[in-house]
């Protein structure tokens, strides 16, 4: 526990927000499974880290949960972005993508020092 | 705003735990069917499917428990369970938990409530501008033991004129007026001021304007400045109340203004006054042989008291060179209010404070230990807490909520005991004293007892937690499964608590015992009078009808006679100040010393009284003849002096017939024959020393002073007649009124008892505190240690002891603590009595009957307080207590 745990719930949190807005209302084994899939199986999501994720979500209001059935007739409980959800999805992946530019542009910097 | 949201949501979830835990358990429990059908369906078998699902999603109930971290808020929760737990402590060891709550709402309660009274009564504040800059200046002539005397005018002008560490003086005197409107005479408490006096002192009227310069000068037009309450009592508020008259002594006096309800006189503190008139001083002549105003004076910028009192002696030195006959020996003495007023009570404030200090040491003893007790045999709990798991700061936290708990419920009962005990105390006083009607819980006291009594329960709650927290579980575990005891170091310690707590009651028992054997003492003296039935009040004749002597004793002749034709009425007397009110002192010489140095003149209570006076006083006619009415102008001019003054100038002589006169300056008093000698009267009060006094009859004048007091002898209740009196009164003059009537022993009980009963009763609830509080103690921790050795003393029954033995082994480990105590407090209370010898009258400060009674109750107390459990141990079944745990 400590950072690293940290950046990856934020991560993680920016991953279901996107997988809720790209497939609508989906319950938390397709958001795991589409973060896995979508990953390219280089990342694991289980129990521990998906679901104090969503709930925070929730708690916080980005998502709304309730009960329905699956594609394949079982019951579940299905979360969807809210409006608030979509705007802070905006703003995350607006910040994200300035980090990872930046980050990007240090890293491919190819001046020597002086 | 996001995260206040997510914290509602958190709040709400603590509420609807059980349906939140269902709902994730079947959210769970569906992702788990859905991997596992996904796995069915890439062609794995049932069992093969479900396995690696499991195994893909990691720890369930890791999983449950991070959710429910972030839905709730786990602080909270832990406080709450924490709450909870230490609820069932509390309530599971009913005894310990009311016994800490209640020491401890005493000591917050009865501290609190004993010093918002000091802090009420004795120790006001003065309204003005800077009032620690002003300095009460007082004559003083050391010799003769006169410290506090008022200053001459002359005096107070000189000083004015040449001190620069003053930025400026003013002199102020009581004037007591007649305040009439025509209906009906009244008699109000006013003072006379130079017309600086509100400048120095720096207040200013509430309403319309103060004293001008020159408004004290002789010829000056008469103005007064009134006080809120007459204003509002008078006037009506009347907004427009400048220039209207007021009439006083008959006088017309233009009120300038009103002056606020917080004014108290600058040297004793007195808040009734109802009007304040320029004084009419002389310039040309001032009177320097008259003491007779009070000087108050505001430090300049950057003067010290002590560079003020340098100056003021050499002034003073200056004055006893250029002025010997009236200034010899006559030096100054500087006191700000404070001093000034609380003077008086200056030990006394001190005595108590140091009893509320003993009261809340000894409850904050008394916790500590039943803390300390508990926390003892509470390491078993405290090892296995920590052998499952639990690390120091959940132990220490789980022993502070304790603490908190029974913190806040001692704190919540004190407050409410400091509230009834203030609103009881002040009620029963308020009757006799006004100054009562201000008292209120002090709050800063109130919350330092409370901030005390938590950091005690603190300190001495969490002391165990880290005294085991050291050790290895694993021993304590082993240790205390048969454990015989505390460890040596707790015990010696509670051992120390309570020897100290014993010392600290015998301190407080030895300062109330003193207090009460002064009491008693004070009650016993023989005051030289018979008070019983006898009538007293003022009559001041201040109109202008009364300036000639002999007006006033036709009034005298004729108020005498209609008193005494009331029914019920034995005899009646004019005097100058009936006795404890005052001591009217006047200089004198005798015929075989007719030239004494002006420093050892003699001097005494000088009396003008009527025929009947000792008849009425039932003073004792000793040798020789009181007073008829053929002792008149024109008559040989006669005295009667006590056998105090007989001895003390005629020693060894017999004083009847003896000649005297009074030192009298100017208006050269006649020679006078001694024609009786009557027993001594205590004129200043129970506990002073008697003094020299001397009686001249109102019929023969000039008089040295105006008598303005009268009293009565009845035959049932006095205050019966008092408004016949009141009525005949006003049917001689309409325009003169008594006033303070009151009776003799209410004068007696006011003047010399009352006081000390106020402290002897406050000393004397402290000291019954401390006693209760440290016995409680003392006892809890006897039972304690019995308790603790409940299976040693199984053995030793078992073992064949005798129950006598048993008995005798545990009186004694408490008398060896008691009687470290016991010496320890009485030679405490050796050394700290002398402070209060000044309290006492009679009795010493190490008076051997109240240190031994205090010895012997704290002994049979703590006595009763060991044998109640050591009995109890040795009722034990020796097979229960050997499995006692």
């Amino acid at each position: 526990m400590g950072d690293k745990n940290d950046v990856w719930q934020g991560t993680l949190a920016l991953m279901i927000l996107k997988t809720l807005q790209t497939l609508g209302a989906l319950h938390g084994y397709g958001i795991a499974r589409r973060i896995e899939q979508t990953s390219g199986d280089l990342l694991s999501v289980n129990y521990g880290t998906l679901y104090p994720a969503l709930l925070k979500l929730e708690q916080e209001g980005y998502i709304a949960s309730e009960w329905g059935v699956s594609d394949n007739n079982r019951k579940a409980k299905f979360y969807k972005l809210t409006r608030a959800g979509r705007k802070q999805l905006e703003r995350e992946a607006r910040e994200w993508e300035q980090t990872t530019a930046i980050l990007a542009r240090f890293l491919s910097s190819k001046e020597q020092p002086s | 705003m996001n995260w206040m949201r997510g914290l509602l949501a958190r709040l709400c979830n603590l509420f609807r735990k059980e349906q939140l835990d269902s709902d994730l358990n079947n959210e769970l429990d569906s992702h788990l069917e859905l991997q596992t059908a996904d796995n069915l369906r890439s062609g794995m078998t049932a069992e093969e499917a479900r396995r690696a699902a499991v195994l893909k999603l990691g720890g369930l109930e890791q999983a449950k428990e991070s959710v429910r971290d972030q839905r709730g808020l786990p602080p909270l929760e832990t406080f709450l369970q924490d709450l909870r737990f230490g609820l069932r402590m509390l309530r599971k060891s009913p005894a310990f938990t009311a016994v800490a709550i209640l020491t401890l709402a005493l000591g917050i309660g009865a501290n609190s409530a004993i010093f918002s009274f000091i802090s009420g009564t004795l120790l006001r504040s003065f309204p003005y501008r800077d009032a620690n800059r002003l300095m009460i200046l007082w004559s003083s002539e050391p010799q003769r033991g006169w410290n506090k005397n008022i200053v001459s005018v002359a005096d107070f002008a000189d000083w004015r004129a040449q001190s620069k560490s003053f930025e400026d003086m003013a002199g102020y005197i009581d004037s007591p007026a007649n305040l009439s409107d025509g209906h009906e005479a009244m008699v109000v408490n006013g003072l006379d001021v130079t017309s600086n006096f509100f400048s120095v002192l720096g207040i200013t009227p509430e309403l319309g304007q103060s004293f001008r310069a020159g408004d004290d000068r002789p010829g000056a037009p008469k103005v007064a400045l009134i006080s809120h309450t007459l204003w509002v009592q008078r006037f009506a508020s009347d907004p427009a109340i400048a220039g209207k008259i007021i009439q006083l002594n008959q006088r017309s006096y233009t009120i300038l203004g009103v002056m606020p309800a917080s004014f108290l006189v600058p040297a004793d503190g007195e808040s009734d006054v109802k009007f304040w008139t320029p004084f009419e001083l002389d310039p040309v002549a001032p009177v320097r042989d008259v003491h007779a105003i009070f000087v108050v004076g505001r430090l300049a910028a950057g003067a010290t008291q002590r560079q003020a009192q340098q100056e003021m002696t050499l002034i003073a030195q200056r004055l006893q060179e250029q002025y010997p006959k009236s200034n010899a020996g006559w030096t100054v003495a500087l006191e700000t209010l404070n001093q000034s007023v609380s003077g008086n009570v200056r030990p006394v404030l001190l005595v108590l404070m140091g009893a509320v200090g003993c009261v809340l040491l000894i409850a904050c003893v008394n916790v500590a230990n039943l803390q300390l007790s508990r926390g003892v045999s509470r390491r078993r709990e405290f090892a296995i807490r920590g052998a499952l798991g639990a690390d120091r700061k959940r132990v220490v936290r789980q022993l502070l909520t304790e603490s908190i708990l029974l913190s806040f419920s001692a704190a919540i009962l004190g407050i409410l005991l400091a509230q009834w005990s203030v609103e009881l105390v002040r009620k029963i006083y308020l009757a006799s004293d006004p100054g009562f009607a201000a008292v209120r819980v002090d709050v800063r006291v109130l919350l330092f007892t409370l901030a005390l009594s938590f950091v005690t329960a603190f300190l001495f709650g969490l002391a165990p937690a880290w005294m085991t927290s050291g050790v290895n579980p694993q021993q304590t575990l082993k240790e205390s499964g048969r454990s015989s005891g505390a460890s040596a170091k707790t015990h010696s310690l509670r051992g120390v608590l309570v020897a100290g707590e014993c010392a600290l009651a015998v301190v407080l028992l030895v300062g109330a015992g003193l207090l009460i054997r002064t009491f008693d003492a004070v009650t016993r003296v023989d005051p030289g009078f018979d008070p019983h039935n006898v009538l007293s009040f003022h009559i001041s004749l201040a109109g202008s009808n009364y300036e000639a002597p002999a007006d006033r004793a036709v009034f005298y002749d004729r108020m005498l006679e209609k008193i005494k034709s009331l029914p019920g009425v034995e005899a009646a007397s004019i005097v100058t100040v009936p006795p404890f009110l005052g001591y009217n002192g006047w200089g004198f010489i005798t015929e075989e010393n007719p030239a004494p140095p002006p420093e050892e003149e003699p001097d005494g209570s000088y009396q003008v009284i009527g025929p009947e006076y000792f008849q009425v006083l039932r003073i004792p006619l000793l040798q020789g003849r009181t007073f008829t009415l053929a002792d008149r102008q024109g008559s040989a001019p006669v005295t009667i002096i006590n056998k105090t003054l007989a001895r003390k100038y005629w020693p060894g002589e017999d004083a009847l017939g003896k000649h005297m006169r009074m030192s009298g300056g100017e208006t050269n008093p006649p020679w006078m024959t001694v024609v009786g000698i009557v027993g001594d009267v205590r004129r200043l009060g129970l506990a002073e020393e008697l003094t020299p006094e001397l009686y001249v009859p109102y019929r023969q004048y000039p008089w040295m002073n105006l008598p303005h007091s009268a009293v009565v002898r009845t035959y049932a209740n006095p205050m019966l007649v008092a408004d016949s009196i009141r009525r005949s009164v006003s049917e001689i003059d309409p325009n003169e009124a008594i006033d303070s009537v009151t009776t003799m022993e209410r004068i007696i009980h006011l003047r010399s008892l009352n006081d000390r009963s106020f402290n002897m009763v406050l000393l004397g609830i402290l000291a019954a505190l401390a006693l209760l509080l440290s016995v409680v103690g003392i006892y809890s921790v006897m039972s304690y240690s019995v308790s603790q050795r409940t299976q040693e003393i199984g053995v030793r029954l078992a073992l064949g002891a005798r129950r006598k033995d048993v008995l005798w082994l545990v009186l004694q480990m408490g008398a060896k603590t008691a009687i470290v105590g016991v010496a320890v407090g009485l030679c405490a209370a050796l050394i700290l009595s002398r402070f209060m010898s000044s309290l006492l009258f009679k009795v010493s400060a190490a008076d051997p009957i109240t240190f031994a009674s205090v010895a012997i109750l704290l002994s049979a107390v703590v006595f009763l307080a060991n044998y109640i459990p050591a009995r109890r141990a040795t009722r034990v079944d020796p097979l229960v207590a050997l499995r006692y745990e």
